[in-house]
């Protein structure tokens, strides 16, 4: 920052960014918080409860990162249809608890943390030795960007192809999705396996 | 000047109390409304025309007893009533009720906040809002409680994908997703009332689905489901349901009112007045409904959702976007 | 922009992959590793929005509402599997659930 710039900007700027900060911490824990409480709660029904402040929180951490037509998109499809999908299934096989760690510290378990940090510690290492300097400048966006206009115009123009494969699949998954969902009367005559 | 910050908390106190009230004598409307066209009076002892109804209501039900089932999980019963009324009051907030007023030197503009995602963003507030009728019908833990709030979410979620495709007609002739713009361009053009009929008459009648009005009332049904996913609230958590139910309808009222007659705009009157008077008789609309038509049974009411009004929404958005295309 | 740079939300998406793959290989629910996959296809949109940010490109965006449209009907498909399979009483173990036929 120039020495020489006026005060007031300086201290509306950083007042700004003091928001924006704040914010930016809150979600994160909120994040990083209800990420493990999904993985380590033992009623599946409270993994998804979690699930949803999880992507409450992801779709506050898009909104300041400019893209809020996939922030609106975000709550609407994820935490609106896709986690009510979870919830409706689970209230209707009953939340069967089960507790990885009932029988003390398994060799599983202890690979799975290692398995973790290592997949975790490589992807750091890796980025910043290959983009390490790139990463401190960020682009310049106008008031434009990720508005639904915006997003609107990619797809039908550079994207279409992904825009008309993704409707196929939305197709095809409702189909199956249907086809799994109905009762089939002569193979639950097969009995248990 | 441009609009700080405190001015819009000022606007968002005012609104919300406003919202509020009109959730008080929306009860008394709808009671009144009924009662004479059901050829009886209303309520009409508390106070004159029974206009202190709502308050004897409020006082009943602040003193009521709070019960809760012994094996109901607390945190999960509490929170899902204040969820509930929650994301109905937050839909307020960028519903645009005037245009821009100059008042003491700065700019007051006549919506809470003016987002480019404004239709997304009170569609995503109604998904949330699911999950307190879902969470709170579970965590009752009762058999009427669970089978009502399935019912409560299936419902919603199936009205809620007309819902949005109902407004893609509007959307598509106006052009942005902003309800602020969407105003504007009525403004300029014409009331979208008119080119979208068929889209005003779909949104309409999942918004009824939607805010769970007869006759999609079934999942509150008493003679159905004991009361469905309210079966085990009492006192100010059942009320606070009902302000939730109420202001969803107030609200859906609201953006009917913004996307399809206008908003605010009118010829004399100020703008605030305009939107007070076109959302008042929507409003009315709905109590109507509920007085004159009979409950759906479940399956009706799913297979009118899917099979009636999922492709006349889709097809009103496809010849409305041939037609804003080639015309 | 304001707040924190780039690679601070690369290191939470990074943590958040890395627990969605704790998830994934210690839970026996398959429940429970659907949820987990969830966030870890979550922590990859994170990323992916990041980048569009960065290089002020709107196709990271364009990809993430791809993935998040795949994840749903991912997700129709592996509940519908799970569904399923509990109609035929059988535990909803992923240890046990080894063989596909019957």
């Amino acid at each position: 920052m120039p020495l020489e710039a006026p005060v007031e900007v300086m201290l509306a700027a950083s007042a700004g960014n003091v928001l924006v900060w704040v914010v930016w911490v809150v979600a994160a824990l909120a994040l990083l918080s209800s990420g493990i409480a999904v993985v380590l709660f033992t009623n599946p029904f409270y993994s998804a409860l979690s699930l949803i402040g999880n992507l409450a929180s992801l779709a506050v951490l898009y909104l300041l990162l400019s893209g809020e037509f996939v922030a609106g998109a975000q709550v609407i499809v994820y935490a609106g249809a896709i986690v009510i999908m979870f919830v409706f299934v689970l209230a209707y096989l009953g939340g069967r608890a089960d507790a990885p760690w009932a029988g003390g510290p398994t060799l599983q378990a202890a690979a799975a943390v290692v398995a973790a940090a290592a997949i975790a510690l490589e992807v750091i290492v890796v980025i910043a030795l290959a983009a390490g300097d790139q990463l401190s400048d960020t682009a310049e966006v106008t008031g434009a960007f990720g508005s639904p206009a915006e997003i609107g115009d990619l797809f039908l123009s550079d994207h279409l192809l992904a825009f008309e494969a993704t409707s196929i699949v939305l197709l095809v998954a409702a189909v199956g999705g249907v086809i799994l969902g109905s009762a089939m009367p002569q193979r639950s005559k097969a009995g248990a396996d | 000047m441009r609009e700080p910050w405190w001015i819009d908390v000022i606007k968002a106190a005012v609104i919300v109390n406003i919202v509020m009230l009109s959730f008080a004598y929306a009860t008394w409307l709808e009671r009144k409304v009924l009662g004479r066209m059901q050829l009886r009076y209303g309520p009409n002892r508390a106070g004159p025309y029974g206009l202190l109804q709502p308050i004897a209501d409020l006082v009943k039900l602040i003193r009521k007893e709070s019960f809760s089932p012994t094996h109901a999980i607390d945190l999960l019963y509490f929170a899902a009533p204040v969820v509930a009324a929650f994301t109905a009051l937050a839909a307020f907030s960028v519903i645009p009720f005037g245009g821009v007023w100059e008042i003491g030197g700065y700019e007051v503009s006549g919506r809470v906040a003016d987002v480019s995602i404004g239709i997304l963003l009170i569609f995503a507030l109604g998904a949330i809002g699911i999950y307190a009728f879902l969470v709170g019908g579970w965590a009752s833990d009762s058999k009427y409680s669970l089978l009502g709030s399935m019912r409560t979410a299936a419902q919603l979620v199936s009205y809620e994908v007309s819902l949005a495709l109902s407004v893609l007609g509007v959307v598509i002739m106006a052009g942005s997703l902003s309800l602020v713009d969407i105003v504007e361009r009525q403004q300029e053009t014409l009331w979208y009332a008119a080119p979208q009929i068929v889209g005003l008459l779909v949104f309409f009648v999942a918004g009824v689905a939607e805010t769970n009005r007869p006759p999609f009332d079934l999942p509150e049904a008493e003679t159905e489901l004991v009361a469905g996913y309210q079966t085990e609230y009492s006192g100010m958590r059942y009320g606070l349901f009902a302000m939730a139910e109420y202001v969803n309808m107030i609200t859906l009222s609201g953006l009917a009112v913004t996307l399809f007659f206008g908003g605010w705009s009118g010829p004399v009157l100020p703008g605030p007045l305009w939107f007070v008077v076109k959302l008042a008789l929507v409003v009315f609309v709905f109590m109507w409904l509920r007085a004159t038509l009979p409950r759906l049974r479940y399956d009706q009411l799913m297979q009118v959702g899917w099979k009636v009004l999922l492709p006349v929404a889709t097809l009103n958005a496809v010849v409305t976007a041939i037609v804003v295309v080639y015309a | 922009m304001l707040g924190p740079g780039i690679a601070a939300y690369l290191i939470l998406s990074v943590v958040l992959f890395a627990t969605g793959a704790f998830g994934v290989l210690i839970r026996r629910s398959p429940l429970i590793i659907l949820l987990a996959l969830e966030l870890m296809l979550n922590a990859g949109n994170l990323a992916l929005i990041a980048f569009s940010r960065q290089l002020g490109n709107g196709d990271g965006q364009i990809f993430a509402l791809t993935v998040m449209v795949v994840a749903a009907a991912e997700a129709v498909l592996g509940l519908g599997l799970i569904v399923a399979v509990s109609r035929k009483r059988v535990e909803l173990d992923v240890d046990k659930l080894t063989t596909l036929s019957g």
